[in-house]
């Protein structure tokens, strides 16, 4: 390489060398081959059967220009209609909920007097807070156990006409969803000791019923039944827990009832308690409300 | 937008391009018509040109004139797409650089090189004899080293700054119509020129004076 470099003087730059790449060409049999190649690739591709494909990509293709903005427009419908559709479903699920409650509670109305032309939900917010199991926030199961604890705390009937007819509108009733609601309330305005003279009065007279209810809580029977009733809960799952061989105690969270209590209290004594109700919820052995 | 892009381009011409464009413009056209044979004309124009920049960016003969084939194949098929908004050379060496780029770029780990032979000419000529005084057999092998350290050093080099040197320097076109060819700015082809260059300067310095 020191021997080229001191045999040479003349100027090479990069340029030239790559000039030098010019000079690179094939023989020219080469492009005899070529051409003949070629032809038969060029007939090749005449009569080869495109896929059935080829036409509408190519058709697409002539519209490229189009791919962005009806990509986008794609994307936002189906990101509008997959939004729309799912609220439309949440609202549809929440109406049916309130219309099947709202018929139920019309037909209470028939004999307690609200007025039955109010909207579902109106009838929700009105009937609603008359009801004395709404006063449970925890979850009362369905058992002798319960509904004994109950009959205890709470006074003697006074009303055997309004027992009587909640009995018949449970038997009318078809909504199977409320069925056990309204069973469990006939059962128990049908036995004895049971029905309090304050919800009596606040299901025949629903004016103000508001007022009354929390003086209800304040003064004492939903005090004492949510407790009662939550250490029924207690006992149940405790005999339960023993059915199914549970060796040790099991000790429920002392603070529970007494949280459930107080929640329960500090929602009923804010002004318009009945619109901060989130969620009316019957299933087969319980009913609970949701602030 | 297009149009405007395409009058611009043909300001910008030299009036022997503009003529050569023309020329084959209506070329095109007859092919278009359903002249099937014409389009030998366009082919034995430009098939050593198209060869020689594919050669240069895939250093194999074999590849070089297959894909030179493959390009001319799709030239005919899609010739009806041809609006004439560029010129037809502009056309065919942007699908054979293309074709020629998807290339490399499926067979990166597969690199086999065979070489073209070196014809003499008189530019070619002067550049050997200022490198070395060689003559007969010695000076073959000295062309046949020069050759290999010359694709060495153009393999090194990234396919985009290879396709910029190959157009430049070995195809004689201008920035616009490599920009054009390329798919970016005259600026990008300028700097992918300039860093090419430095890169092969450092790689060739044993043969630089």
């Amino acid at each position: 390489m020191s021997d080229r470099r001191s045999q040479t003087s003349s100027h090479v730059s990069v340029e030239d060398l790559l000039h030098v790449k010019r000079a690179e060409r094939p023989p020219p049999e080469f492009w005899a081959k070529f051409e003949s190649e070629l032809r038969q690739r060029q007939l090749a591709a005449l009569v080869e059967r495109r896929s059935w494909w080829h036409g509408p990509v190519a058709a697409f293709n002539r519209f490229g220009w189009l791919r962005l903005p009806v990509g986008a427009m794609a994307v936002l419908a189906v990101t509008v209609v997959s939004i729309r559709h799912y609220s439309s479903t949440d609202r549809m699920r929440d109406d049916s909920y309130g219309v099947v409650v709202g018929n139920k509670l019309a037909l209470l109305s028939k004999t307690s007097g609200i007025s039955a032309e109010s909207k579902p939900t109106e009838n929700v917010r009105a009937v609603a807070p008359s009801q004395p199991v709404m006063l449970r926030e925890e979850t009362v199961p369905k058992s002798r156990d319960a509904n004994r604890v109950v009959s205890e705390v709470l006074p003697p009937p006074q009303d055997a006409g309004l027992i009587q007819q909640v009995a018949e509108l449970d038997d009318s009733a078809g909504s199977p969803v409320f069925e056990p609601l309204a069973e469990s309330l006939a059962t128990r305005f049908r036995s004895p000791g049971v029905v309090d003279p304050v919800l009596l009065e606040a299901t025949v007279h629903p004016v103000g019923f508001e007022e009354r209810s929390i003086s209800m809580l304040r003064s004492h029977s939903a005090a004492e039944v949510l407790p009662t009733a939550v250490a029924a809960t207690e006992q149940r799952r405790s005999r339960l827990l023993a059915d199914l061989g549970f060796a040790g105690t099991y000790a429920a969270e002392p603070s529970a009832p007494e949280h459930a209590k107080r929640s329960v209290i500090r929602h009923l004594a804010e002004d318009g308690w009945d619109r901060s109700i989130s969620r009316l919820e019957a299933e087969a052995d319980r009913f609970s409300i949701r602030f | 937008m297009a149009f405007t892009k395409a009058i611009s381009k043909t300001l910008v011409m030299t009036p022997e391009r503009q003529q050569e464009a023309d020329t084959d413009r209506e070329v095109v056209r007859q092919v278009q018509a359903g002249d099937v044979a014409a389009f030998d004309k366009l082919m034995l124009k430009y098939r050593e040109r198209i060869y020689s920049v594919i050669y240069n960016l895939c250093a194999n003969r074999e590849d070089a004139a297959d894909l030179t084939q493959a390009t001319f194949i799709k030239t005919f098929q899609s010739i009806n797409r041809f609006q004439g908004q560029s010129s037809f050379f502009t056309w065919l060496y942007r699908i054979g650089v293309n074709a020629t780029l998807t290339h490399l770029r499926k067979n990166r780990l597969r690199t086999f090189f065979s070489f073209e032979q070196f014809t003499e000419e008189e530019k070619s000529s002067e550049i050997i004899d200022a490198l070395t005084d060689k003559t007969g057999a010695d000076r073959e092998t000295f062309v046949k080293e020069l050759q290999e350290k010359l694709n060495e050093a153009l393999q090194k080099l990234s396919i985009k700054h290879r396709t910029v040197v190959t157009l430049f320097e070995i195809d004689g076109l201008g920035h616009d119509e490599i920009a054009e060819i390329v798919g970016c700015s005259v600026g990008t082809v300028r700097s992918r020129l300039h860093y090419a260059k430095q890169l092969l300067q450092a790689e060739l310095q044993p043969y630089l004076r």
